[in-house]
């Protein structure tokens, strides 16, 4: 008899990533993926994961699937997502009753951030730790708290919203997001037609001093989130993710200085881009 | 015919003991006294077994007879209740200008109390001190004999629970690295001992009797001296890997902040705790004791502009710190206590301000309804439960 395995989908502000994961969290069917955007709503949502969830059973071939979950940014609570700034045409749908129609399978929704933090708390950097807390770094900045190996909610399910914390009379995101590095290495001096986080990582790392003082501001911002989250969570581990975490090299020194002690482990992702599905995919397992 | 009736003898005084277990936990679950009838409801035991097990737990003092029922017709049925005075328990909040001690009996209700300075001293000099006063009150006309069964002490530092030593962070009171608290009260109070950190039980207090009812995500903020907060999250007190969960005293005030060097105190606490209000205030002239607090909060209120100046300049930290809080752990409930964010304190009403400009529907924020007694309400309930658990494993232990 073949164990049934779980359909894991990242919905996110550029694609939608969708995989069938194991109970050992393993990807057992390539990544398969559809554009998503500002325009992408509640029709194009269910055709898109019909299509590719056709093409992964045809992977999967006898083996059943079991379930499916989701990970969305924005408040995720029962029945319509809520602000969701990315996807905002989603905002007001119930995404659940709309894939449970689709797929004919049981399915969970979760904040994007607290999918990444299951993940990597179960199979990957943060493996075997009771208290976690995961940061995804990317277009926004996202945060899951794990307390005593369970994903914490909140009272009112927006445990985790630390793009909100105030910072120089704005909120911490303004800082800790590609757009917030591309205004920091602007203010810097720095060229005003770059916009890629990517490319002001290069510049960076071959010298650049406008982007390397936007990347230390960043990892000054970071430092301070972490510290904050250690005095309130007290977690084994803290782990870093998302597209802006592959630039670690830029600020891990610094981050090691102002927020790790021996009372603090800092790792990165062990997962990847994958962690996101594998997370979603994690929420169906009991 | 039964091939092994060794065992199933053994299997019925196992379920015995399981059944006593639940007809007690039932009794102490119950805020009043309740019929033969009721426990059989209850645990799904029938009336013969029911009336077997009560006479055994009476017997045992572990129940008592708690009168007649109200008639209804028949045969008026006998109450019972739990024996809430079959011991005593003991509560100790080590504060850093004041202990109060308070002797409860097993649901925690106080039978007498008192309040001693704390002596500024080495821990063990100073826990000597707290025991002979303990020891002082378990003499009161009121408790005199009664079997101590648990204390339960509070610490200003962070406390490793299961070994009862205060590991760190106690500066308010001095030397109290890695002090095993619960082993020197143990010896010399003849009973055992829990210790916790004394917001952690503050929250444990307004959750049971105060503001925090019902709240089963919620923290309370305790500003003094030392500035820390007390977790709780569906219900479980959340200490954090390295019980140092909740240390906001700690926190960074903010990323420009991240340079400078504030030892052991902690950022927060150093630019919004009791000492850098009074520095604010009255500058290097702060003079003893807490009066200068209600001056300054009575200027505040007067509108004199620089009392003003100072209560938002430190409420805007505290209320970014507030915020800080409610945004990562989303409780529903932030209750605000210590002698700076009591019940009608300035700073209280600018630190809750601050966090409403930030989080549009931002938690619920109350100033603890406890007060002082908030941490030793929380002490008594937590040496009350662990005396009951102690007397449920005392009938396992005792099973004949």
């Amino acid at each position: 008899m073949t164990e049934p395995c779980h359909l894991g989908i990242d919905l996110g502000g550029t694609q939608l990533r969708m995989a069938a994961v194991s109970t050992e969290g393993l990807l057992l069917t390539e990544m398969v993926s559809s554009p998503t955007g500002p325009a992408f709503g509640p029709d194009d949502l269910r055709a898109q994961v019909a299509r590719l969830a056709a093409g992964v059973r045809q992977q999967l071939g006898s083996r059943p699937l079991a379930a499916l979950g989701l990970g969305t940014a924005g408040v995720v609570r029962p029945g319509p997502l809520s602000q969701c700034s990315n996807l905002p045409r989603l905002n007001g749908f119930d995404i659940e009753e709309a894939l449970r129609s689709a797929t004919a399978l049981p399915v969970s929704i979760e904040n994007d951030a607290r999918c990444f933090t299951l993940a990597e708390a179960r199979y990957g950097a943060a493996r075997g730790a009771r208290h976690v807390v995961g940061i995804t770094l990317g277009t926004g900045v996202g945060c899951g708290v794990m307390v005593d190996g369970r994903l914490h909610r909140g009272a009112s399910y927006e445990a985790g919203e630390v793009w909100a914390i105030p910072l120089r009379e704005r909120a911490l995101e303004e800082f800790l997001s590609g757009a917030g590095l591309v205004r920091a290495y602007r203010n810097a001096g720095g060229d005003p037609t770059q916009h890629s986080a990517a490319d002001l990582a290069l510049m960076a790392r071959g010298g650049d001093d406008a982007a390397r003082a936007a990347w230390d501001a960043f990892g000054a911002d970071l430092s301070f989130l972490c510290l904050c989250v250690r005095r309130l969570v007290d977690p084994e581990a803290i782990v870093l993710g998302g597209s802006m975490a592959q630039a670690r090299d830029l600020f891990d020194e610094l981050l090691r200085t102002k927020a790790a002690d021996a009372q603090a482990r800092i790792v990165y992702s062990a997962l990847g881009p994958a962690a996101g599905v594998i997370g979603a995919a994690t929420l169906t397992m009991s | 015919m039964n091939p092994n009736p060794g065992l199933d003898a053994r299997h019925a005084g196992h379920l015995r003991t399981l059944n006593l277990e639940r007809i007690l936990a039932v009794a102490m679950d119950r805020p009043a006294a309740l019929t033969r009838q009721e426990l059989g409801q209850v645990t799904s035991l029938s009336a013969p077994t029911i009336s077997i097990l009560a006479s055994d737990l009476l017997r045992r003092g572990l129940l008592r007879d708690a009168g007649a029922a109200a008639s209804r017709g028949g045969r008026r049925a006998t109450l019972v209740e739990f024996n809430a005075r079959y011991g005593i328990v003991l509560g100790i909040d080590v504060g850093s200008i004041e202990t109060r001690l308070a002797a409860a009996d097993l649901r925690g209700e106080i039978l007498t109390r008192r309040t001693i300075p704390t002596m500024r001293a080495e821990p063990a000099e100073l826990l000597a001190a707290v025991a002979v006063a303990a020891r002082a009150l378990l003499r009161e006309p009121t408790v005199a004999g009664s079997t101590l069964m648990a204390v339960a002490a509070a610490a200003p530092g962070a406390v490793d629970r299961t070994r009862g030593v205060v590991v760190a962070l106690a500066p308010n009171l001095e030397g109290w690295q890695r002090v095993p608290m619960a082993e020197m009260l143990a010896r010399s109070l003849g009973a055992p001992v829990v210790v916790e950190n004394d917001v952690n039980l503050a929250v444990i207090g307004e959750r049971w009797r105060g503001a925090a009812r019902g709240h089963a995500t919620c923290a309370f903020l305790s500003v003094g001296a030392g500035i820390g907060a007390g977790i709780v999250i569906e219900g479980e007190l959340h200490r954090g890997h390295h019980s140092l969960a909740g240390e906001v005293g700690l926190m960074c005030p903010g990323a420009e902040y991240a340079e400078r060097e504030f030892g052991a105190r902690g950022g927060l606490e150093s630019m919004a705790g009791m000492k850098a209000l009074g520095d604010l205030w009255a500058g290097s002239t702060a003079p003893q004791g807490h009066g200068w607090i209600d001056e300054l909060f009575a200027a505040a209120h007067a509108g004199e502009p620089r009392a003003k100046e100072v209560i938002t300049q430190v409420g805007t930290l505290l209320g970014m710190a507030t915020t800080n809080l409610a945004l990562v752990l989303d409780p529903s409930l932030i209750v605000f206590g210590g002698p700076l964010l009591a019940s009608g304190s300035p700073l209280l009403h600018e630190t809750r301000r601050i966090v409403a400009r930030i989080i549009p529907s931002p938690p619920e924020m109350l100033a603890s309804e406890l007060g002082h007694d908030a941490t030793l309400w929380g002490c008594l309930l937590t040496a009350a439960n662990e005396a009951r658990d102690r007397m449920r494993d005392g009938l396992r232990s005792q099973r004949a």
